[in-house]
């Protein structure tokens, strides 16, 4: 069967009445679920408010559901190789839901891809072209490798060079001197985050990067750089917190804990005890004992929470000291509890 | 935009929970009610969403186009699939079986292939895997994590499709030489700190042991165990068959099982060669004893080096490798203790050993300030 077919054969699918029931019983629970994540329902046309869910916001995340399923069709087809593949595919329509929060409007992004692959065709220090997959790459060495596509975290590393441009605006970015400085510094940042190595880097990242910095739905309405700085805690996701998803984490974790690691853990941070005398209510047989459990413990947290929204840090946004605040507030209460439980 | 962070929880919850199937399951209440205690994703989670995702799984899996032909026969180049029954519990963590690429058979032929494991989220490949396309069409690209190697018997591999012969070369390359890219690869950004490929290299690390330890037992259980074949000979004959090939060997304890004889025996100072000086890190000489037809046959001492030794509250975790381990025809077994003067030593309750690498759980007591020892141990009724 030609790619065509099977396009036609999963479209007829998603109208049955029988799948439409299924995503409609998704939506519904995916809804209460997301109540708890405010950010992430300005991927959806309207918000879903507390309480019952309406009809309608149901809908929105049917379509948005089959969208993200006619999307991500191939990429989900690789599933019944083995694994979850339920717990992947709630996962990833949550991730898809993130990264609408984060997209930029298309019409322009499409434009200003457009006119940055011109401007660097006609370049003469930098290479340009089509490379494997249909994407367009560029850069100033060569013979240069491909790099995979960049990603969230690569690109906060990636600050904007205001000294580049006038004004921090679409029509200042706008200017073939403007995009070819952007360019050539954007490349070598990248082939900095790749060792210095000679790179291919996607025209597309390098747009996107653009975007980040510069306003690409509207133009020109601002005037100085400083104040269209992106502000790092400014992303609807970034925002709000699921306090009871980050309390239940805490509990999580404190069950991973032996009692006594717990005990360490609520001695060393809860009682601020010294590893001397902490060896001595643990029974270990010096301070090197604790002193070696905590940093096994330390070790596991990190393992736990580099994960986790909020409670880590993402790219270069640092940890939402409020969540953080209230994971350890709560993983202390409960190892206090513990220890005043008799086993 | 693809976030790092995003697709480790992918990952962590594609690995590491339960499907709906196995949480449904009376048998597996137990497991998976420690799971839902420890896992920050399944927690949260109500059952009937679960089921209703599981079924939109199941059906897009059935909808989505083929994503290539069955190969025939396994061998080097196939995608294979680890077979659903092999998915197990561990620690409260449910492994799925992963998909893995065969690099190469392993004697005794059909019987035993070397693998490397897949993964289909290319955002967290790091150095030293491979992204590739598994057809020539292009098509959703992959990463073989070229680090990640170990040995499974063809019985728990489902082939699924076979590769384009310059990916296999590549393969073969990486393993060799990790920075050893061809030039249509794409290049993977070096690690950072706090780098959440870090977190998913130990997640993958962990998958590829789950089911490396089980073939390697199977294995193990079907080659015989040498080393009941030589308690049934007797440690008197057994020592007096040491010495005879190897002046100077002693044994400063008295052993009284074969296990024992083979890991406490001592090589005379004169038998060892000089270590090289610049050796960073801790060191020590392993013993190398090949049984042929129930007798020994050789004996000498091998390097090994500790790469790490965590000791958590109730458990010492070492890892190494033993150099040169020499070729054998059966997958050599390695025999290691923790040495305490004339106690008894102390087992490992877990010993992962793959291609001379190893990786030795011991319970934490009485463990300070023990000696590890180490003896590979191969038998075979063929000559070398």
């Amino acid at each position: 069967m030609d790619a065509f077919s099977w396009e036609k054969q999963f479209r007829t699918w998603l109208s049955k009445p029988d799948t439409l029931n299924l995503l409609t019983r998704i939506a519904g629970s995916t809804a209460r679920g997301l109540q708890h994540y405010p950010g992430l329902t300005t991927a959806l046309p309207a918000p879903i408010p507390d309480g019952p869910v309406s009809e309608e916001r149901i809908a929105d995340i049917v379509s948005e559901l089959c969208l993200f399923l006619l999307e991500n069709r191939q990429r989900l087809g690789k599933m019944p190789f083995v694994g979850n593949p339920a717990a992947y595919l709630r996962q990833a329509f949550l991730n898809h839901l993130r990264e609408k929060t984060r997209k930029q409007d298309r019409d322009n992004f499409r434009y200003l891809y457009k006119r940055v692959a011109d401007t660097l065709r006609k370049a003469a220090d930098v290479y340009s072209g089509p490379a494997g997959g249909n994407i367009s790459v560029f850069s100033l060495q060569r013979p240069a490798h491909p790099i995979q596509a960049l990603t969230f975290e690569d690109f906060s590393e990636i600050p904007f060079p205001v000294q580049c441009v006038d004004a921090l605006t679409y029509e200042a970015v706008n200017k073939k001197k403007a995009l070819l400085d952007l360019a050539r510094y954007f490349w070598k940042q990248v082939s900095g985050l790749h060792g210095g190595a000679a790179v291919e880097v996607p025209l597309r990242d390098f747009v996107r990067w653009l975007g980040l910095h510069i306003p690409l739905a509207g133009r020109g309405d601002r005037e100085t750089a400083v104040e269209e700085l992106p502000d790092p805690h400014s992303a609807p996701d970034q925002v709000y917190f699921d306090a009871a998803a980050v309390k239940t984490w805490a509990h999580n974790f404190a069950r991973r804990l032996s009692p006594r690691q717990g005990l360490v853990l609520v001695l060393l941070h809860a009682e601020g005890l010294g590893y001397a005398e902490i060896a001595r209510q643990t029974g270990y047989r010096g301070p090197s004992g604790p002193k070696m459990a905590a940093k096994n413990i330390e070790a596991q947290l990190r393992d736990f929470l580099i994960e986790l929204p909020w409670v880590s840090p993402d790219g270069c946004r640092d940890a939402h000291p409020e969540a953080l605040g209230l994971f350890w507030q709560t993983l202390l209460d409960d190892l206090k509890k513990k220890r005043s439980t008799p086993s | 935009m693809l976030s790092r962070k995003e697709a480790l929880a992918l990952a962590r919850r594609y690995r590491t929970c339960p499907p709906a199937a196995i949480r449904r399951d009376p048998a597996h209440r137990e497991q998976v009610r420690r799971h839902l205690a420890i896992c920050p994703h399944c927690a949260a989670e109500d059952p009937e969403t679960f089921d209703a995702w599981d079924h939109l799984a199941e059906q897009t899996v059935r909808q989505a186009p083929p994503a290539g032909q069955a190969g025939g026969g396994i061998t080097a180049g196939s995608i294979c699939g680890l077979r659903a029954e092999l998915a197990r519990w561990r620690e409260g963590f449910y492994y799925n079986p992963c998909a893995v690429l065969v690099v190469e058979p392993i004697e005794p032929p059909g019987g035993l292939f070397l693998v490397v494991q897949l993964y289909h989220d290319t955002v967290l490949a790091a150095p030293g895997d491979l992204v590739f396309s598994p057809g020539s069409d292009g098509g959703p690209e992959m990463l073989a994590e070229c680090w990640n190697r170990y040995t499974l018997p063809a019985r728990y591999l489902a082939p699924f499709r076979r590769v384009p012969e310059p990916v296999l070369e590549a393969v073969c390359k990486l393993i060799a030489n990790p920075r050893d890219y061809p030039p249509w690869a794409p290049l993977p950004r070096p690690m950072t700190t706090h780098d959440p490929r870090t977190a998913f290299r130990r997640l993958e690390v962990e998958v590829g042991y789950t089911f490396a330890a089980a073939g390697a037992r199977e294995i193990l259980g079907a080659a015989g165990d040498p080393l009941r074949e030589l308690d049934s000979t007797g440690t008197k004959i057994l020592k007096a068959g040491i010495e005879e090939l190897r002046a100077g060997v002693h044994w400063p304890v008295r052993a009284h099982d074969a296990a024992e004889l083979l890991t406490r025996m001592r090589f005379a100072d004169g038998d060892l060669p000089l270590a090289a000086a610049d050796d960073a890190g801790e060191s020590l000489w392993a013993a190398w004893v090949y049984i042929r037809d129930g007798r020994v046959a050789e004996v000498r001492p091998l390097r090994a080096h500790i790469f790490s030794r965590v000791r958590t509250d109730d458990e010492l975790v070492v890892s190494g490798r033993v150099e040169q381990v020499p070729g054998c025809p059966q997958i050599p077994r390695l025999l290691a203790c923790l040495e305490r003067g004339a106690a008894a030593p102390i087992w490992p309750r877990d010993t992962h050993w793959r291609r001379g690498e190893f990786l030795l759980r011991f319970a934490a007591h009485g463990a300070a300030r023990a000696r590890l020892k180490l003896t590979v141990l191969c038998s075979s009724g063929e000559a070398l």
